[in-house]
């Protein structure tokens, strides 16, 4: 019996323990004035643990019962005793025996069980939508996320494969063959899947909240889950053989160091590449000014410089800054075997955006398993494409395939075995200028992400930067827009052409400030089937450059003649290439256009 | 009059007697097919809540069944009509009606309860007999005598508005329903939506029923509804039985009265059938097990259900199980 399983079981029966703990003190604290001890000032002095986990009350009481009973259930069911077990017996993780023969997947009182934990999933999903992003109670996303610790417990604890190599010796599976063992190997990698998608979800939609259970949790789980099924495979899935720690993922080539630079040591340099494929390339008109790594103070200054009669600091290109991140050197993030065996082989599931742009017609997100995305919509995209000659014409119909984008994820706090494989610039911790407040203060992201404060007039306390990912094929565009922050985006793999209009855009010299942000010269959006997007163009860029078609007939109450008056605006722009970083100052209006495929990371900080 | 239920049973809020200790030992299921829950009863009207069924009895008496949130107790035990009229979004907003002629509208229970600031959004003009139900993201208001429709909510599920919001048609304020007014079939009589979904039905006096809602959120199992083929304004709904071919073809039934779930409906027609449509997932719709959904709309067998000489007076739908309210003929049973 492995380490890992029994970590993971202790893990999913301590969670469960905690959870059927804290909905009983819920319950017992509803108060005599009836609101529960989180939501009254007098009891929460009382309260010795400041416990984040007690806003579960705010669900009512009916859930957090269901939720308890649920808890209790699956120790109940799976804890090896008749009812909760001793705490001895959740923590005692090394070496103990499993318990008696667990209960089945289709055993009646786990579909039960499974079923009612569907019920809480869906019930607090559906809180997701009746609230407005930025005012959905916490409570809502730590029931939701509660119910998925437990629901991966029952998967985990119910499936066949743990058990399986417990309870059957090498000689019943040696007499397993052909159809019996792939229908076996089917069978435990659906189970794997289901396992990893209820984890996902719960970090993807609802951002893993949680101070005991939550992302700490779901990383831990995933990294002995990960563990367990390495040895599994490693065994053929035939003898409970011990697994030494060293040897966790046999299946990975052992990665060099950060630091070892030779390149003959890097096990992925075998392994090829993504496509350099770049079916378009923009020209550009009038490049930002490229600078070599500059020091902390020297960034600092340029922040605090005010060149003319400009109201800020202008963007920037610098180069050599990110040269030693292991992600362009020892562990590749130019190579798609390395990314595979940093997401559970391709099955961890990533939100994707699908369709050309976020404010086109049909436009819509979808979330799946990263090795598909990668195969679907990079690789696939890109293959048997060759980038000399023959390139098609930028106006040649599209592939029918429909452009997939991981945009705007914070991927590497989703995916910590990535978060190691670059560093957070030093420069994301100097003190940018606040941007003057727009006359008309329209900054709440068009996209929205469980990172991204939205509070318009102080958007970040945050003295850390929020990191996204940006991964895609070529075609990916980014409308113009602004963001309410000062951001560094780093081009890791691949060639990106940005395109930035300044804040004050439109407004001559002589009035100083920046007006309205832009909002009118940039013929900003306003408020749309009930959703602020002023903080994006309603231009199409790569239609009015004539790079694109125009997807359909726009609307009509455009005056004649817009287009001339928008392409005198005075622009900068810039093709980012690999290990190129751009400062984007805050308010500046930026189209973003992956040209070739593209992994770029972007810090903002304020 | 015995009621029926099926479906959502997590807090056994369908079983009226449950003896102690099964409801401390056993996990309770759903039902999957619609069973008697109150056998001896003559029940005037039902509340099904997520977690809790109220049944008030023709004699006045209170029956409960699940588990009753204690905000509710508490409104219960203070205010009994407000209690009874209350309108709880899913969004945490509520409604409630002043008594005199205005909607006063709170931020959540809490603030209606503990008179909180911020102080309620009051809506003049809805006389007192106005009913109002919620769905997941705002209100539809009904005045009974003219049949007159009010709706608003949250502008991003305009379809849930029945009308398009505009500068002088707000979504956040109640704005008359234009294409509810002077339907053929008389004036509105009856408002049903579920708290926590998305789907709105109106039914006439005229026994004509009408749905809206958002079809996104409401789910594949309700698409034969074809909310969004009519630009969010009111669809009528046609009820046929498709299996009966006597007479040459579908006749539509008139309908008699409507539930709405979070994602399923039931209706009875004029001539006592009980036909439902939508998600099924924990029997809601009382088609038996092994049955995911229902996409067309599916006619209850009521001859399994139902004992001889019962026959259905009402339908409630809670947000995830059903429940059919049935009269005994007065003649001796044969």
């Amino acid at each position: 019996m492995s380490t890992a399983r029994n970590k993971l079981r202790a893990q999913c029966l301590e969670a469960a323990d905690q959870i059927s703990a804290e909905c009983a003190a819920v319950l017992a604290g509803v108060g005599h004035d009836g609101r529960s001890s989180s939501s009254s000032s007098a009891n929460r002095t009382a309260t010795t643990k400041p416990d984040l986990d007690s806003q579960l009350a705010g669900c009512g009481e009916p859930l957090v019962q269901l939720l308890g009973r649920q808890a209790a259930q699956v120790l109940r069911l799976f804890g090896g005793g008749s009812g909760r077990p001793t705490p001895g017996q959740v923590s005692g993780q090394e070496g103990g025996p499993w318990p008696g023969p667990a209960p089945k997947a289709g055993d009646k009182a786990v579909k039960l069980l499974l079923q009612r934990l569907d019920d809480l999933l869906s019930l607090s999903y559906a809180r997701f939508y009746a609230y407005l992003f930025a005012k959905l109670p916490a409570c809502w996303r730590l029931l939701y996320t509660d119910a998925a610790v437990l629901r991966f417990a029952v998967l985990y604890l119910s499936s066949s494969w743990p058990v399986r190599e417990q309870g059957v010796g090498p000689t019943a599976a040696d007499a397993e063959e052909g159809e019996a063992k792939e229908k076996a190997d089917a069978d435990a990698e659906r189970q794997l899947r289901e396992m990893i998608k209820t984890l996902d979800l719960a970090v993807i939609l609802a951002g893993g909240a949680g101070e005991r259970r939550g992302r700490r949790w779901i990383d831990a789980a995933f990294g002995l889950l990960e563990e367990d099924w390495a040895s599994r495979r490693s065994n053929g899935g035939r003898s409970a053989g011990e697994t030494d720690g060293e040897e966790r993922r046999p299946k990975r080539p052992r990665a060099s160091r950060p630091g070892a630079t030779a390149a003959a040591n890097n096990p992925w340099a075998s392994t090829p590449s993504f496509s350099s494929y770049e079916p378009f390339t923009p020209p550009v008109g009038h490049p930002i000014p490229r600078v070599q790594a500059p020091s902390f103070e020297a960034f600092q200054a340029y922040l605090s410089h005010r060149e003319g009669s400009n109201p800020g600091p202008l963007p920037l290109v610098l180069t050599a800054l990110i040269d030693d991140w292991p992600a362009r050197t020892t562990r590749p993030w130019c190579k798609p075997a390395y990314l595979l065996s940093r997401t559970f082989g391709g099955r961890r599931l990533v939100p994707v955006e699908l369709g050309r742009s976020y404010v086109d017609d049909g436009w819509g997100q979808q979330i799946l398993p990263f090795g598909e995305f990668l195969e679907e919509h990079i690789v696939r995209a890109t293959e048997g494409r060759v980038p000399a000659a023959g390139d098609p014409p930028s106006l040649e119909p599209k592939s029918p395939r429909t452009t997939g984008y991981l945009a705007q994820h914070p991927l590497l706090s989703h995916l910590p075995a990535l978060r190691a494989d670059i560093l957070i610039p030093d420069l994301c911790y100097t003190s940018p200028p606040r941007l003057p407040r727009p006359s008309t203060a329209t900054t709440t992201s068009g996209r929205t992400s469980a990172e991204a404060p939205q509070d318009e007039d102080d958007p970040d306390p945050d003295p850390d930067p929020h990191l996204n990912a940006w991964l895609g094929p070529p075609g990916t565009i980014t409308p113009l827009h602004t963001d309410p922050y000062h951001n560094l985006l780093a081009q890791v793999v691949g060639r990106k052409y940005v395109r930035l209009y300044a804040p004050w855009v439109g407004r001559p010299a002589s009035e100083g400030g920046i007006g309205d942000g832009g909002a009118r010269a940039m013929r900003a959006r306003g408020r749309e089937g009930g959703v602020e997007m002023g903080n994006t163009s309603s231009v199409d860029l790569g239609v009015v450059e004539g790079w694109d078609r125009m997807a359909e007939a726009e609307d009509g109450d455009q005056e004649e003649g817009w287009e001339d008056e928008f392409r005198r605006l005075p622009y900068l722009d810039c093709i980012l290439e690999e290990g190129d970083v751009l400062y984007i100052p805050v308010g500046w209006w930026h189209y973003v256009r992956g040209l070739s495929v593209s992994f770029s990371v972007s810090f903002w900080w304020n | 009059m015995p009621l029926y239920a099926t479906g959502f049973n997590a807090w056994n809020q369908l079983q009226f007697r449950v003896a102690a200790s099964d409801a401390q030992v056993a996990e309770p299921d759903d039902l999957s097919s619609f069973a008697c829950v109150l056998p001896d009863e003559r029940v005037r009207r039902v509340r099904a809540a997520l977690s809790y069924t109220e049944v008030v009895l023709d004699n006045g008496e209170t029956r409960f069944a699940g588990m009753v949130p204690v905000v509710h107790q508490q409104l219960r035990s203070a205010d009994e009509l407000t209690y009874t009229a209350l309108a709880e979004a899913a969004n945490g907003t509520v409604v409630v009606h002043d008594g005199n002629d205005s909607l006063k509208q709170y931020p959540s229970v809490h603030h209606l309860l503990s008179h909180a600031a911020p102080s309620p959004v009051v809506f003049a003009n809805h006389p007192a007999a106005t009913q109002t139900v919620a769905y997941a993201a705002g209100f539809a208001a009904l005045d009974p005598p003219t049949g007159r429709v009010w709706t608003w909510g949250d502008e991003r599920y305009a379809a849930c508005l029945g009308r398009e919001p505009s500068d002088d048609s707000p979504a956040a304020a109640p704005r008359l329903l234009a294409d509810l007014v002077d339907v053929p079939t008389g004036p509105v009589a009856k408002l049903a939506a579920s708290p926590s979904g998305y789907l709105l039905a109106a039914l006439t006096a005229g026994g004509d029923l009408y749905c809206w809602g958002d079809a996104a959120r409401c789910g594949p199992a309700l698409r034969s509804l074809h909310l969004d083929e009519n630009d969010g304004a009111p669809v009528p709904v046609v009820i046929a039985d498709a299996t009966d071919t006597d007479g040459g073809g579908d006749a539509e039934k008139d309908v008699a009265d409507v539930g709405v779930g979070d994602a399923h409906v039931l209706v009875l027609t004029a001539d006592g059938e009980v036909y439902v449509l939508g998600d099924n997932s924990n029997g809601q719709l009382g088609l038996g097990p092994g049955v995911a959904t229902a996409t067309e709309w599916t006619r209850v067998e009521l001859e399994r259900v139902l004992e001889p000489g019962e026959r259905v007076t009402s339908v409630v739908a809670g947000p995830r199980n059903s429940f059919l309210v049935v009269e005994k003929e007065n003649k001796a049973m044969s």
